[in-house]
């Protein structure tokens, strides 16, 4: 998606009800795509599991959680 | 004192993750009904992660050619897990966890042990003389104060 011009993502981790750091691995991923093209991913709708690991991880730092996508999309605005 | 105890043998393969959750679920229902003072669900939650950090590191890195164990076991304040593997012998140093913000140097990869050791209050490895790799892994839970 960023290569074509996509670098402000939202990823709806509505039905995510379990993440480990093969999972993370891949945000971190996205989230460096996208910051290279100038743009970031916000993360919207983590479950609690998804938040104790941002946390765990400090990368709740880097990750924003939004409770809704509504919110994580207007947070670009 | 073990209030309970179970184990698994575990297939060297992907499926093996659904099998420790599966193995874990049970596990910790029968802990909620035979603890007095059972954990709450953020401890339930990390000993969840480090199992699943664990046995990916085991799949992934260890590479185990025949099946491997674990051994879950629940003590009035703790659970302690047992992994055992015949395969490639972990001399992987604990990773640092990165205190920059700049989200250009984050590691995408190699971060399980890391997750694993910051889920749990002891994380131990050891090869044995006979080849085999033993992890041990232990979930303190702190009884409620006294009111």
């Amino acid at each position: 998606m960023v290569s074509d011009g996509y670098c402000k993502l939202v990823i709806d981790m509505t039905n995510i009800t379990f993440i480990d750091s093969t999972g993370l691995g891949a945000l971190i991923s996205g989230l460096k795509a996208t910051r290279k093209a100038g743009g970031d991913m916000r993360l919207a709708c983590p479950g609690e599991q998804t938040l104790t690991l941002l946390r765990l991880t400090s990368l709740d730092r880097v990750l924003h959680p939004y409770a809704t996508v509504d919110a994580a999309q207007a947070s670009y605005k | 004192m073990i209030i309970y105890e179970t184990c698994a043998t575990l297939a060297p393969a992907a499926a093996a993750l659904d099998d420790i959750h599966a193995l874990l679920d049970r596990f910790q229902d029968v802990c909620r009904q035979r603890l007095a003072q059972p954990p709450d669900s953020d401890h339930e939650t990390l000993f969840r992660l480090a199992l699943s950090e664990i046995g990916t590191n085991i799949l992934r890195h260890a590479r185990p050619p025949e099946p491997f164990s674990l051994r879950l076991r629940a003590y009035p304040d703790r659970f302690v897990a047992r992994y055992t593997d015949r395969g490639i012998a972990c001399n992987e140093p604990l990773p640092i966890m990165s205190t920059d913000d700049d989200v250009l140097t984050l590691p995408v990869d190699g971060m399980g042990l890391l997750v694993a050791h910051q889920a749990l209050d002891s994380l131990h490895y050891r090869r044995t003389s006979g080849g085999v790799n033993v992890w041990r892994l232990v979930k303190g839970f702190a009884a409620p104060a006294a009111s």
